[in-house]
């Protein structure tokens, strides 16, 4: 029995060994005709590579020419899975939806093809640099897979990619994308490969697959449960030569891609950015003529595609949401550099699809998010932007009716109406768009844009019609709430619009210097900056909300003044007979409309704040225009208190109306006692910061005594709402002088108006409207001061 | 059929049992197809992956080390991976082969103490890991037994973990195999993941495999331990410590010897060097330099590891340290000093492997990260740029580069000769100076001082060591004495001055407009840093007898209200930048030492001299200005004042100041409730002022954490 065990083994052991060795020789001068040639049937797509299916097995071919060259991999959704639940902020999960590009190598070596993510943004080629020699030890880039070369003829090497194709962890499953969609386990019983397609230029594989969904906010009440996605995956070849980097100027908000620099690197490897940009080159033919500055289309131009399921109606505002970029391009010398046109049906263009990665798309979602997104697929080697795939949600048009009606009701009388017409709307969703557009552009985020005019000028119709009212629409901008009914301003020019920084933002990343060589190129637009951004209208601060001008959802250049004419825009409104509505649809409208009413105050409130103890960006020429932080001038301080104090400190009855809150089921963490609350909170965290030598902190505090206790000076009654104002003030005012600060004398500050209003209170105890609440305020403090010290 | 498949299982159970416990001939082992044979003091055999080791019969019982690092890759070079150490292989039972790893922690060095058999009882060393011998060779003289899952498995005699990288499985490949003369050296390919930490915009990033090269060595040791040489007798060495059972007659002494490589005279020059002559050791300590270093910095590795040389020459050696290159693509691991310049280290970093028992260094390296420029060419400029013009006029010069590297690189080497941190540390600096004239520009730095080269005779010295003669000192603190050290300090704080004065006006290398001014910030910190170290070095001067000098120091540089703070006068004039705050913190560091308990306990033990109560006296004066009476203090006055008593309170409150149990907890009581005194009149003097409401904040708090009525 046992020779018979052992000669079994043995025999298993040869045929094992036999069958691979034959696998083993099958790469070696067997051709792709042999490979086949026992296989019942094999289908080829013939294309960028030549994909064979047998089987169900899958292969590719790749040409020598291909080994070495870079591919991009975009994973587009083309179905969302159904959900039990769907979370309201939720961005991702819908058909549409580009979820992030990847990027591989192909590269053949030790008789096997690598597909390896290469180290691009190491740049350590082409130099006898020793630091760049050992970055280079690290080699080419992690391995993603190895495939075994099963045959080979002139047409390329054969590898089987069936493994890759069906590996949940390669960047042909949903493993990189778990978070973003809330799945977990994967269920390959019920996934499959639906469909290839191959082009010259592209190859798509269409998968269907099932994952267990992941609740990545814990919440025992939602169970897990099978999910299941369509998507496809597509493949298209990087150009060989990549387009010119430019390099990133802190000074112009583009989004970056960092590099390390080996190359003459002694002591560190040097650290440059280089902006995400369109490639936008003029066509051979065209060079001379963009050179002597006549407009030219580009050689490729930017080109989006709106997602068939776009309502009619709303299509046409966003195409022109994207070619509203246009003028922008043509100051650089391109014309029709940018457009946007209807998803071709599927019989027009058989062959289109929007999971084809080079395809830009700008998809409709159903979806209660208020928020649209605009992100870009770059090419790492250069921060050329391939692709972006815009998204909309439908829940936009809820938050741009709401507050183009809170912003703007009283100018537009269009805006009050309970179903906005679509030519309104239309334009709404359009500025968000617009936005979007410019983020894929490669623009980021400048909330100084909105800062830049003053109150007169917003309320300009002639100014505003040729300038709008904000120099960026990369700001979060909304309406021009600082119009009113009488300045004349038109209904169009309370909307926001591309602005002097955008466009001098686009002529900066995508002017077009063949003439020059990329150090010129830097150094041109180095010098360019260094004389636009003296302009206020060109100054680019990002999201800095440390400066009181860059603050969100804020107008002009003085808050105070700008909100103070919000404010009167919506007292108006609120004297609007629809409040009263009884029907469903304007119970519903309205509702939403008080609540962004609320919420607008809170903001206004909250921008005033800001600017106690607010600082703001100053460039100093002196100091080669370095940008440094001062604090905000006394008398915009005082009127920011002045404005609290008649807007804030005086609860405004008008807007906090109890009936409304009751009608409209409003979260009572809008009510006026929490404003208050939020006031005095935000007050005493102003409180605590440094103060400036022009307002010292202790003539701050005896302002907002005033403020605060102006009753208790005068002897007049105290309103109930104003009583909470009073507590809720000394009550921080003690958590002040119990807490530890960076200086010293902030706790003894409160501690020294605690005794003032102690004082106060003495006082006004002596008048004749009411002895228990001042007394009890003394007696507060005083138990406060014996038990804390 | 149960009982058939019974049958099977147990036929197959016997058969494999039997194949484990026979030994195959050697023919039956080698003649296998792909057998690799590498001959050597250790032979190694290979079939594929497989990896087998001849260990000879003569070298049963003797020591071996096995070392490993990282080769290259990932950025890394000649990177020290956690490896066995020291281990034997002796004969088991039942013909298998133990490896054992002796421990030394109980020792009886007098082995004729009729407690020695006692103790050992209860050591009985342990056998880490058995090992079937799978054959012996032609000649009966060694033992064959496979170590493919020792090395390979990650979890047996090299531990490939590394920070920055995720194992990506278990498996190594050999790449190749090495015999030297001591020993052999394997190389191993093993991949780990990796993820590329630049993103771009808009592309994931995707973890992939990385392939590193990974190496390990086994060295056989030499047969006789190296002596040991106590650290009592030669100080300024890191040590191996053990419990000392024959020393003491009722029980147990802790005890250690020093850490220090073998270095032997040859035995026909030994009476030459008792009569003073220097020899070349018989195995030197060669520091290998990696072929990968770049070439711009090698003459200074080598200058850092030579220049011990003359500490040796004290010893009694000549050339004892050298420097050799390694060859390209080398498998470096078979050095067993080596430094290399390794792009993932921040700093400078150093590992040595010591023997458990004797505490000889086996092996080191040293990777040179390029953080090492980073804040040490700021420090540089700034502590010596007065007196250095080189680094002025160019920030990137690399000949200071190049020294500021073979300084700390000489210290590096100190400590991997066995040396001490906090000796070195002490020896290495030497005083500020503040013309270059007496010294020369590049000899600035810190190098092998004349208290090394007596720590090194002391230690190396063939003779038995002149600590025990009392004849080696070992100086302890950066100057031979504080008044020194103020005086030094003083000169650094001068040139601290001309720097920021000559950067500010006319000098700033290769950089204007907005990237000038943000260079000088970062100075700016740098130059705060050094100036909070010189004052806190002073402040650590209080205590050793220069009190006096030291108070009058701190009032001159940090606590008189016209102090001259280093400033960038472009920047404190352009955007009106403050010092106020970096002097508070400077303030609130000395004050910290000031009020330390150790230092109140010094002052009370003494018996003449300057006294706590002068000390506190003198803080009186400098921190609360005498009481005096101002309503407008400033904010920094302020806030001075409450730092140095948040700092004295909470000392007090720690030391439970209220018992008054001791002397220093009577001081303390006092000193506070002095204070609360002064702050009572205070408050009562100026009561509607900022100051008035401080004292009195002050007052209430001092009598509610001391329970003062």
């Amino acid at each position: 029995m046992k020779n018979f065990y052992v000669v079994s083994v043995l025999v298993v052991s040869f045929l094992v060994c036999a069958g691979k060795g034959k696998a083993e020789e099958r790469g070696e001068g067997v051709s792709v005709k042999e490979f086949f040639l026992s296989a019942d049937s094999v289908k080829c797509h013939p294309g960028l590579l030549n994909v064979f299916e047998s089987g169900g097995h899958y292969y590719w071919q790749i040409a020598d020419s291909l080994c070495g060259r870079d591919f991009l991999v975009a994973t587009t959704l083309l179905k969302g899975a159904a959900r039990e639940k769907r979370y309201p902020d939720q961005r991702y999960g819908y058909a549409g939806d580009r979820l992030d590009v990847q990027l591989f190598r192909m590269v053949r070596r030790d008789g096997k093809l690598y597909l390896i993510q290469p180290f691009i943004q190491d740049v350590v080629a082409d130099t006898l640099n020793e630091l760049a020699c050992i970055a280079r030890q690290t080699g080419e880039g992690c391995v993603l897979a190895e495939l075994g070369i099963e045959a080979e003829d002139a047409d390329g090497v054969l590898v089987e990619v069936t493994e890759l194709l069906e590996d949940n962890e390669s960047f042909f499953g949903l493993k990189n994308f778990e978070m973003e969609l809330g799945i977990g386990t994967y269920l390959p019983e019920s996934s499959c490969l639906k469909a290839i397609r191959v082009s010259p230029r592209s190859m798509t594989f269409r998968f269907v697959r099932s994952y267990m969904s992941v609740n990545y906010i814990p919440d025992p009440a939602v169970k897990s449960e099978p999910t299941r996605w369509e998507y496809g995956v597509s493949v298209c070849l990087l150009p060989e030569k990549p387009m010119r980097r430019r390099r990133q100027d802190v000074r112009v908000g583009y989004f970056s891609n960092r590099f390390r620099e080996y190359g003459h690197a002694l002591f560190q490897p040097e650290s440059v950015a280089f902006i995400s940009r369109w490639r936008l080159e003029p066509s051979e033919k065209d060079r001379e003529a963009y050179a002597r500055g006549e407009l030219v289309e580009p050689e490729k131009p930017i080109v989006y595609y709106i997602d068939r399921h776009t309502p009619a109606w709303l299509a046409s505002y966003v195409k022109k949401a994207v070619e509203a970029w246009q003028p922008a391009f043509e100051q650089v010398g391109f014309k029709n550099a940018i457009r946007a046109c209807p998803e071709p049906e599927p019989e027009d263009e058989p062959g289109f699809s929007p999971d084809d990665a080079l395809v830009s798309y700008i998809s409709y979602k159903v979806s209660p998010f208020g928020n649209a997104y605009g992100p870009s697929s770059v090419d790492p080697r250069s921060g050329e932007i391939l692709c972006s795939h815009i998204g909309i949600f439908n829940g936009i048009s809820e938050l741009v009716q709401g507050l183009y009606f809170c912003q703007a009701g009283a100018v537009d009388s269009l805006a009050c109406r309970i179903v906005l017409p679509d030519t309104l709307l239309g334009k709404l969703i359009q500025y968000v768009v617009c936005h979007e557009v410019g983020h894929a552009l490669g623009l980021k985020h400048n909330f100084r844009g909105s800062s830049v005019y003053s109150v007169e000028q917003l309320r300009d119709g002639d100014f505003v019609r040729q300038n709008g009212y904000g120099a960026s629409i990369m700001d979060y901008m909304r309406f021009n709430y600082a119009a009113q009914p009488e300045d004349g301003v038109a209904p169009d020019d309370l909307i926001p619009r591309v602005g002097a920084y955008d466009r001098w933002a686009i002529a900066w990343g995508y002017r077009y210097f063949p003439e020059m060589t990329e150090h010129e190129e830097t150094e041109y637009l180095r010098k360019w900056t260094d004389e636009k951004e003296r302009n206020l209208l060109y100054r680019y601060n990002g999201t800095n909300n440390t400066d009181v001008l860059s603050q969100s959802e804020d107008l002009g250049n003085n808050q105070m003044r700008t909100n103070a004419l919000g404010i009167e825009n919506m007292r108006r409104l609120m004297e609007l007979e629809a409040w009263n509505a009884d029907d469903e649809v304007s119970r519903l409208v309205m509702g939403y409309r008080y609540q962004v009413m609320l919420r607008n105050f809170y903001g206004f409130m909250e921008q005033a704040l800001m600017n106690i103890r607010g600082m703001t960006e100053q460039m100093n020429v002196h100091a080669g225009n370095r940008k440094t932080m001062v604090p905000v001038p006394k008398w915009r301080q005082q009127e920011a208190l002045a404005f609290l104090e008649r807007y804030v400190c005086t609860p405004p009855g008008w807007l906090f109306r109890p009936e409304l809150f009751r009608r409209y089921k409003i979260d009572q963490r809008l009510n006026v006692e929490s404003l208050l609350m939020q006031f005095v909170a935000g007050l005493s965290e102003r409180l605590r910061l440094a103060p400036s030598a022009e307002y010292p902190q202790e003539e701050l505090l005896s302002d907002i005594r005033h403020c605060i206790f102006r009753e208790w000076e005068n002897g007049e009654p105290v309103s109930k709402d104003r009583k909470i104002l009073q507590r809720f003030y000394i009550e921080r005012l003690k958590q002040i002088a119990d807490s530890e600060h960076e200086d010293c004398r902030i706790a003894l500050w409160a501690l020294g108006e605690l005794d003032e209003l102690a004082e106060l209170a003495e006082r006004y105890a002596g008048f004749s409207v009411g002895k228990e609440y001042p007394r009890s305020v003394i007696t507060g403090i005083e138990n406060w001061k014996r038990k804390g010290q | 059929m149960k009982r058939f498949c019974l049958g099977i299982f147990f036929m197959i159970n016997a058969w494999i049992g039997v194949s484990q416990s026979q030994i195959k001939s050697f023919d039956e082992f080698y003649r296998r197809e792909e057998m690799t044979c590498y001959k050597g003091i250790l032979s190694v055999y290979c079939r594929k992956e497989k990896i087998y080791l001849e260990v000879p019969e003569n070298l049963l019982g003797r020591e071996l080390l096995l070392t490993a690092q990282v080769n290259r890759g990932g950025m890394m070079l000649g990177r020290p991976l956690p490896a066995l150490g020291v281990f034997r292989f002796t004969r088991g039972e039942e013909g298998k082969l133990y490896l054992r790893q002796g421990k030394y922690t109980e020792r009886m060095t007098d082995r004729r103490n009729p407690l020695a058999g006692v103790l050992a009882n209860s050591n009985h060393q342990p056998v880490n890991e058995v090992f079937d011998v799978l054959t012996v060779n032609p000649d009966n003289t060694g033992y064959i037994i496979d170590i493919t899952k020792a090395l390979k498995s990650g979890k047996g005699w090299m531990n490939p973990k590394l920070e920055h990288l995720r194992n990506a499985g278990p498996d190594m490949t050999l790449k190749r195999v090495e015999t030297t003369e001591d020993g052999v050296a394997f190389a191993f390919m093993k991949n780990y993941f990796y993820s590329y930490p630049l993103e771009a915009a808009g592309v994931k990033r995707q973890e992939g495999k990385i392939p590193v090269e990974l190496g390990c060595m086994i060295r056989l040791l030499p047969e006789l331990p190296l002596s040991l040489k106590y650290a009592a007798a030669c100080p300024g060495y890191d040590v191996v410590r053990f419990m000392e059972y024959g020393r003491n007659p009722y029980g147990v002494t802790t005890d250690s010897v020093i850490q220090r490589w073998r270095l032997e005279i040859p035995r026909q020059e030994r009476t030459a060097c008792w009569k003073g002559n220097k020899a070349r050791p018989l195995e030197p300590i060669v520091f290998y330099i990696d072929a990968d270093c770049p070439k711009v910095w090698r003459p200074w590795i080598e200058k850092a590891v030579l220049d011990w040389n003359r500490a040796f020459e004290d010893a009694g050696f000549r050339e004892a340290l050298q420097v050799c290159m390694t060859g390209k693509m080398e498998n470096t691991v078979k050095y067993r000093a080596l430094i290399s310049y390794d792009l993932s280290v921040s700093s400078l970093s150093s590992e040595k492997v010591t023997h458990p028992e004797t505490g000889e260094i086996l092996a080191c390296r040293i990777n040179i990260g390029q953080g090492v420029w980073e804040k040490q060419r700021e420090r540089y400029l700034l502590q010596w740029g007065a007196v250095d013009r080189r680094i002025l006029e160019d920030f990137d010069h690399t000949e200071v580069a190049g020294e500021i590297l073979c300084s700390l690189l000489t210290r590096e080497i100190g400590r991997m000769l066995g040396l001490k941190c906090a000796v070195m540390g002490g020896n290495a600096y030497d005083d500020m100076i503040q013309s270059v004239e007496s010294r020369g520009a590049g000899k600035v730095l810190p190098g092998v001082s004349a208290s090394d080269r007596s720590v090194i005779a002391g230690g190396y010295g063939y003779e038995p060591c002149r600590g025990e003669t009392g004849e080696v000192t070992v100086r302890a603190t950066r100057r031979e004495t504080a008044k020194e050290g103020i005086r030094a300090v003083e000169y650094g704080i001068s040139n601290l001055h001309t720097v920021y004065k000559q950067l500010g006006e006319d000098f700033c290398p290769g950089k204007s407009g907005m990237e000038k001014m943000v260079w000088l910030e970062h100075i700016h910190q740098t130059g705060n840093e050094l100036y909070d170290e010189y004052l806190s070095e002073v402040a650590g001067y209080m205590g050793k007898g220069a009190e006096r000098e030291v108070m009058a120091f701190l009032e001159r540089y940090l606590f008189a209200p016209d102090v001259r703070w280093p400033s960038f006068s472009v920047l404190a004039k352009e955007s009106g930048e403050e010092t106020e705050c970096e002097r508070l913190a400077c303030c609130k560091n000395v004050l910290r030492k000031m009020y330390a308990p150790r230092l109140a306990r010094r002052l009370l033990q003494r018996d003449s001299g300057y006294t706590l109560h002068e000390l506190y006296k003198d803080l009186h004066r400098l921190v609360f200005a005498d009481f005096e009476k101002k309503a407008d203090l400033s904010a920094f006055d302020l806030n001075l004042r409450h730092s140095a008593l948040k700092i004295l309170l909470e000392v007090a409150v720690e030391e439970n100041a209220g018992d008054c149990d001791s002397e220093y907890q009577v001081c303390l009581y006092f000193e506070l409730q002095g204070l609360r005194e002064h702050f009572q009149r205070l408050a009562e003097e100026m009561p509607d002022s900022l100051s008035g409401r401080f004292y009195q904040f002050w007052q209430k708090k001092i009598e509610k954490r001391m329970g003062f009525e």
